[in-house]
């Protein structure tokens, strides 16, 4: 079987493209979870729950991403290196902080893009009031 | 030179045209107009007078600001100031009923005068209670309406009436005078107050300031003949009120008042124009209609009647006369103008019916916009006002609303409640104003907006009502019908919400209620495109 990676200096290659992956995925979820508050519309009345729907959007996008990343990394990147218990390890380990990397910054694009957007449906997730 | 504009409605039909007049002030009809408002009705306790004094004291002034001075503004709507007055008679009396006999000391007349009440005045006419006006006795109702203003201005020179007439005599002394009167010529009160207001006003400021007269001033009035029906009297109803008004005479006495309004002198040379309005017959029915005959008092409420809203296109058609136009007529002419106005023969009402050409369709954008409000603002489920007011629309980063009096929102609301419809305890939707017009006008599609705007009848309905798409009739041909699109997942006041964050407050705005007022009419205006 042809594996991708087989040494060291490719799995830290590997690694470098984890973390900027991280980073690109983060902000692809927090524009899927834009989008998803665009399309909850607003409700009137003394007691509207548009704003909570749009929060549970936000955390069940942002935990199906983080899963998804996760899942993605394990069982699909790693299948390209080659069994070797020293490259595997080294990659699921930074493979968990990527993984923690992607919810961190999952939230800090949120949050910045909600005080941008502060007057749209993405301002309610983190009112400034 | 400023025009003074001067409203008189007189009686309960006078009262139905002053409501109307009121909703169309608050459609904007009338931007930086100040409106001096006088309601004349001689039943205290009058239903429809109830209900006037309800939409203007509780609602319209409120939403101008509560307890604020008021000014008047434009584009916008609830743009016109309107200075509201009453005038009633008092002919209760606290031993035995207001009656002519009663209130002229009859029996101790002497006998010449006794003799000439005779000639006019039946018994039965001179015997009944007046509390529940003068009903269809307009050759005693002018004569004591003539004498109760007289009277007002010796006893009352600081009263509200005088006031308003001095306010009409500095109106023409410093500018241009308009008064326009509304009322029916086939009741009692309007009937016989029509034709002597003038002169009774004439001859208060002749009290109040001698030697001055108000001869500078303008006058027109509408006429409406006979349009609705009533349940008639049963024989004992006959001998216990003496004298009832029957409505299967109301188009004889329309016929007998509008030969008078041709041919006496004295109307003809005091109007400069005359409205004549009516339907082809008298078969609508108030909603509420009793059992029994009611002659007054807070059980005669009628439902209104878009012959109404014709009554108010009349004053606005009055009041933007031109002003050479008038003074020609009163100075040099010395003679009424008669107008009439017709409309289809299929029964449709359009919105050209009520305004010149060139208005049109801004008074079917007014009246959309007022329309659309009514959705936002009055149901719980948007109750947009008050979330405003509440500061429940920060985390919208709506905020600078939460100044807003309660009493402002509530007065909006209640408005609104009053104009399109209100919801009883059950979810089902009574008939305000508006839906009273629809079904005057025979229901269906008749009445210028899309049926669908009609057709709701509960909250399950008017949660899916579309607003947005089907507020006007699909086959205009006097207005471009317009609309908005919600997208997949969106609605009416999803699209609103979304638009009015985009649109800013106008600076030039004192009180707030008038502010949100604006900022949603002008959202509005945008998603539909007016």
């Amino acid at each position: 079987m042809g594996f991708k990676y087989t040494n060291l200096p490719q799995i830290e290659g590997l690694i470098t493209n984890t973390y900027v992956f991280a980073a690109i995925a983060a902000l692809v979820f927090v524009a899927i979870a834009m989008l998803v508050s665009k399309a909850v519309a607003y409700e009137g009345g003394k007691n509207p729950q548009d704003a909570k729907k749009r929060r549970i959007w936000f955390a069940v996008i942002g935990i199906i991403g983080v899963i998804a990343f996760f899942c993605y990394n394990k069982f699909f990147v790693s299948s390209q290196i080659v069994p070797t218990p020293l490259l595997q390890d080294k990659f699921l380990l930074h493979t968990a902080i990527a993984t923690g990397v992607v919810a961190i910054l999952y939230f800090v694009f949120g949050f910045v893009a909600s005080k941008i957007f502060k007057n749209g449906k993405f301002g309610t997730i983190f009112p400034s009031h | 030179m400023k025009t003074q504009l001067f409203l008189i409605g007189i009686g309960g039909t006078g009262m139905r045209c002053l409501e109307a007049f009121v909703h169309t002030c608050a459609m904007g009809m009338y931007d930086n107009c100040e409106i001096n408002m006088l309601a004349l009705d001689t039943d205290l306790d009058n239903g429809n007078f109830s209900r006037l004094k309800s939409l203007v004291d509780d609602c319209y002034q409120k939403v101008k600001g509560y307890n604020k001075e008021h000014y008047p503004l434009s584009e916008t709507l609830f743009s016109a100031k309107i200075n509201f007055s009453t005038f009633t008679p008092d002919y209760s009396d606290a031993v035995k009923n207001g009656s002519f006999e009663t209130i002229t000391n009859y029996a101790y007349a002497d006998e010449t005068k006794k003799a000439l009440a005779g000639v006019l005045l039946t018994p039965a006419v001179r015997e009944f209670d007046l509390k529940h006006g003068y009903r269809a006795q307009t050759h005693l109702g002018s004569l004591l309406m003539y004498h109760s203003i007289i009277d007002e201005a010796h006893k009352n020179p600081h009263g509200k009436l005088a006031q308003y007439i001095q306010s009409i005599y500095d109106a023409a002394e410093t500018g241009d005078a308009r008064v326009f009167v509304m009322g029916s010529v086939f009741g009692g009160t309007g009937a016989s107050s029509i034709p002597v207001i003038p002169k009774a006003f004439n001859a208060a400021i002749n009290i109040l300031t001698p030697g001055k007269t108000l001869g500078k001033a303008c006058f027109g009035a509408t006429l409406l003949s006979a349009y609705f029906k009533f349940t008639p009297p049963d024989d004992s109803l006959r001998s216990r009120q003496k004298v009832v008004a029957t409505s299967k005479n109301f188009a004889l006495n329309s016929q007998v008042a509008m030969m008078f309004y041709n041919e006496d002198k004295t109307v003809r040379t005091t109007y400069q124009k005359f409205y004549m309005l009516g339907t082809p017959n008298n078969d609508f029915e108030t909603k509420s209609n009793s059992c029994e005959t009611v002659t007054g008092g807070a059980l005669q409420k009628n439902d209104s009647h878009y012959i109404e809203l014709l009554a108010a296109s009349a004053a606005y058609d009055f009041f933007n006369t031109s002003q050479k136009e008038l003074e020609t007529m009163r100075t040099e002419h010395q003679d009424v103008k008669y107008y009439y106005r017709t409309v289809n023969d299929n029964g449709r009402i359009d919105f050209k019916d009520f305004t010149p050409a060139e208005k049109t369709q801004e008074f079917a954008k007014k009246f959309a916009a007022l329309t659309v409000l009514s959705y936002l603002v009055y149901p719980d489920f948007n109750d947009f006002a008050a979330a405003a007011q509440s500061g429940m629309l920060a985390k919208n980063n709506i905020s600078g609303y939460e100044d807003i009096l309660p009493q402002e929102v509530s007065g909006l609301k209640k408005y609104f409640e009053l104009y399109n419809f209100g919801i009883d305890n059950e979810g089902n939707l009574t008939d305000g104003w508006l839906r009273q017009l629809h079904r005057s006008a025979g229901g269906l599609d008749n009445f210028l907006f899309n049926p669908a705007l009609f057709g709701v009848s509960n909250i399950k309905e008017l949660k899916k009502y579309e607003y947005n798409k089907k507020l006007f009739r699909d086959n205009e041909d006097d207005i471009t019908p317009a609309k908005f699109s919600v997208g997949l997942f969106g609605s009416p006041f999803n699209s609103f919400k979304d638009e009015f964050v985009k649109q800013a407050d106008n600076t030039s705005i004192t009180y707030k209620i008038e502010k949100l007022v604006k900022r949603m009419y002008d959202t509005v205006n945008a998603l539909y495109k007016f």
